[in-house]
């Protein structure tokens, strides 16, 4: 019979509390292994603190908070919308190239993707077909209007901006496409349709961003 | 608790990626008062401080409130903010200050005692998959005492350590990690 060792209860309060460095919780995770009482009652709370640590530290808010915010802002200490044109297309570039290298973290990453050729939705799961069905219409509107508002300012624009500002719209088309071909590889995956919304929600919040500075110019 | 400093344009490190990168801009021009750079840190930090605001109080309105407020106060201290990493840390403080001191004046008995559990159902009920398993696993937490919910959920899910913890809450080290203990077995009973 395996005797639980006197100390490996106390290691697990310890654990528990998130006491033990990483050398200390190896070691404590090996001991329980030769107590079968610890061992299941470990093998409980790691489950547990796994499902607790899988919860997405994002949430969107059920309405856009920022008109609220805005509101409150005295007018007189507003400024300048022509680099914020600028920035915003930095930002767009930023996250596209993010979206291309997969690197959000683990709860945000497609998976990669060869095919990059799809413009039309792929076939997804019923989640992600109502997560594109969602946001897939207010983007394409979005980036109508983003267009037709460039088309008529772009002789306005500073030679260097338009030129990021068409290599950026170029960016974020390949990094949807990017997201549609994984979701096509993994239709059936939440994550993955949650990171589909997620990056969604995303790009039409920065459109739409690049969209205002433009038309402010 | 500002812990802002007022000084010279703050200057991104050299290295620093691209979306990082874009961040330090959005800085500078917040720094300027320009309203457009501030909505852009709005849009980039918004989901993670309202889910954690959500997450802390369990109620949609105060988390609207306390994510309202918090970036009302990021606009009035815009030029004390040195680096994204600053204006990260900040953000979370200050919310958990908020809500905390929401509780305290509001709510106080909160703070140790549980939710009615009438409304959380059993775990692995007929949903069954992950989504509801997820769905259990945030139930359970909204049931915890307030101070062992904030616990958990900085530790766990914001990956804050207890030190930070015990600053933000008001508490030791040492409370912290103990609330964190009770919070992890409360979850596992509720969740049994």
């Amino acid at each position: 019979m395996n005797a639980p060792r006197p100390n490996t209860r106390e290691a697990l309060d310890a654990w528990l509390r998130g006491e033990l460095d990483a050398e200390a919780e190896r070691a404590f995770l090996a001991a329980a292994e030769e107590d079968p009482e610890l061992r299941r009652e470990v093998a409980e709370y790691r489950d547990l603190i796994g499902q607790v640590r899988s919860l997405p530290p994002e949430i969107e808010p059920a309405r856009d908070l920022w008109p609220g915010i805005a509101a409150r802002i005295p007018a007189g200490r507003r400024r300048s919308w022509t680099w914020a044109l600028a920035a915003s297309l930095l930002v767009a570039a930023g996250l596209a190239l993010t979206a291309r290298q997969g690197g959000l973290g683990p709860e945000r990453r497609p998976p990669p993707a060869e095919a990059v050729t799809a413009t039309a939705p792929p076939t997804l799961s019923p989640m992600a077909r109502s997560a594109y069905a969602q946001t897939d219409q207010a983007l394409a509107e979005i980036r109508l209007q983003l267009r037709r508002t460039v088309a008529e300012r772009e002789a306005e624009l500073p030679e260097s901006t338009r030129r990021l500002l068409h290599e950026n719209l170029d960016t974020i088309e390949r990094a949807i496409a990017e997201i549609e071909a994984a979701l096509a590889e993994r239709p059936q995956s939440p994550e993955l349709a949650r990171t589909y919304i997620a990056y969604r929600q995303r790009q039409i919040d920065l459109l739409r961003q690049v969209n205002r500075a433009a038309a402010r110019l | 608790m500002l812990e802002l400093s007022w000084g010279a344009e703050p200057v991104p490190p050299s290295a620093a990626p691209s979306l990082d990168a874009a961040e330090w801009e959005l800085l500078a021009g917040l720094r300027r008062g320009e309203e457009p750079a501030f909505e852009g840190l709005y849009r980039e930090h918004r989901g993670r401080l309202y889910g954690l605001a959500y997450r802390l109080s369990g109620r949609q309105a105060e988390a609207e409130e306390i994510t309202q407020e918090v970036f009302l106060k990021v606009w009035e201290h815009r030029a004390g903010f040195e680096s994204p990493d600053h204006l990260r840390r900040w953000l979370r403080r200050v919310a958990v200050n908020l809500w905390i001191n929401r509780v305290r004046r509001h709510r106080p008995a909160e703070l140790d005692s549980e939710a009615a559990l009438a409304s959380l159902p059993a775990a692995g009920s007929p949903q069954g998959d992950a989504a509801a398993a997820r769905l259990d696993v945030e139930r359970a937490l909204a049931a915890l005492p307030a101070r062992q919910r904030a616990v958990v959920v900085l530790f766990d899910i914001y990956g804050l350590r207890h030190e930070e913890i015990a600053e933000s809450l008001g508490m030791t080290g040492g409370a912290s990690k103990v609330t964190l203990h009770h919070a992890r077995r409360r979850l596992k009973e509720i969740l049994r």
